[in-house]
């Protein structure tokens, strides 16, 4: 794990930036409870929507994250290591 | 779990099975809207093949043959009512190879010209720069704008679209007719040649052209599900009276 790596995956998101996320994914699942480690797709999402999710968060959250941060591990847990990531540093 | 058929809506004891092919290209997302539309009494279920939506990285397959086996295999494995088959522009192929092995009521194609029973299909060359512009104007039609994503997803989508129309490079439409009918949906707008599908079944082959483009089937599907809606209805009456 480099440096970089480390200070991000210290951080965590501020219960603003969770209750953010829910909106996002309320907005393209209306009424799905999605687990940390369940997948976009298991939840009944299909790829469309998965981009869709990624333009919404990086919409509400100012955030860089890239798509493929989301694609190829499609969780919120992933989904939140990103946003972390790519959080610019202080 | 078997990941080839998705589930896309309808209940656990359907009237009719209906699997759908998404366009060259494209997962189980490009029935995206039919979810709505779909009658109650049917179980719609899109293919998923190897290499897109909740399959991402896997290797794609590599022939119709491969294709219409695993579709096959997975709509057999859990068949509940009839089954509808239905493919849009060149996945009508890969619903007509499946045909052969799964025996459905009916088959039907959409934006597709009817191939020549016996001869390979071949399609022109298309350069790494046509296929970025289709597939950019595809996932712009998606609503797909922000940049950034677009980019990375044009990336992505451009393979699956090349895999998807190698695959049905060469092979050859079957010279065995299907015993169902066969159903082929135009669109208006749409440049395809409207040619019976007659040489593919012993059964009525008919032609209803529908408003819209090429992308009639995700765009305005209403026309088109109301006449499907209608033929499956009459379909079902029919099986009714005789069993």
């Amino acid at each position: 794990m480099t440096d970089n790596q480390a200070i991000a995956a210290s951080r965590t998101l501020t219960a603003d930036q969770q209750a953010m996320i829910d909106v996002c994914y309320e907005s393209i699942l209306p009424g799905v409870r999605v687990t940390e480690e369940e997948s976009f797709f298991d939840a009944g999402g299909d790829s469309i929507q998965l981009v869709h999710l990624v333009q919404l968060v990086q919409a509400k959250l100012g955030t860089s994250i890239r798509l493929s941060d989301f694609l190829y591990s499609p969780t919120r847990a992933a989904l939140a290591e990103a946003i972390v990531a790519r959080l610019p540093h202080d | 779990m078997d990941s080839t058929l998705i589930h896309l809506a309808g209940p656990t004891s359907p009237e009719v099975d209906l699997v759908v092919y998404p366009a060259a290209g494209a997962g189980p997302s490009y029935y995206h809207t039919w979810r709505e539309f779909a009658p109650p009494g049917w179980r719609l279920r899109a293919v998923c093949l190897p290499g897109r939506g909740p399959r991402f990285g896997e290797p794609f397959a590599a022939s119709v043959h491969e294709v219409a086996d695993l579709v096959a295999e997975a709509a057999a494995a859990d068949q509940r009512a009839p089954v509808v088959l239905f493919g849009h522009s060149g996945s009508s192929l890969w619903a007509l190879e499946t045909a052969r092995r799964l025996a459905p009521a009916l088959l039907a194609t959409a934006g597709c010209q009817a191939p020549v029973p016996g001869r390979p299909i071949e399609y022109p060359e298309e350069t790494d720069e046509a296929n970025r512009i289709f597939t950019r104007q595809q996932l712009l039609a998606l609503g797909i704008t922000e940049q950034q994503v677009l980019t990375e997803l044009v990336e992505v989508s451009v393979p699956i679209l090349v895999a998807d129309m190698a695959l049905s490079q060469g092979w050859e439409a079957p010279d065995e007719p299907l015993c169902c009918p066969i159903v082929s949906y135009f669109g208006s707008d749409d440049a395809v040649p409207t040619d019976p599908w007659n040489a593919f079944t012993t059964a009525t082959a008919s032609i209803v052209t529908v408003p819209g483009d090429h992308n009639f089937t995700r765009h305005s599907p209403d026309a088109l599900l109301a006449d499907l809606s209608q033929r499956i209805s009459a379909m079902l009456a029919t099986s009714g009276r005789t069993s």
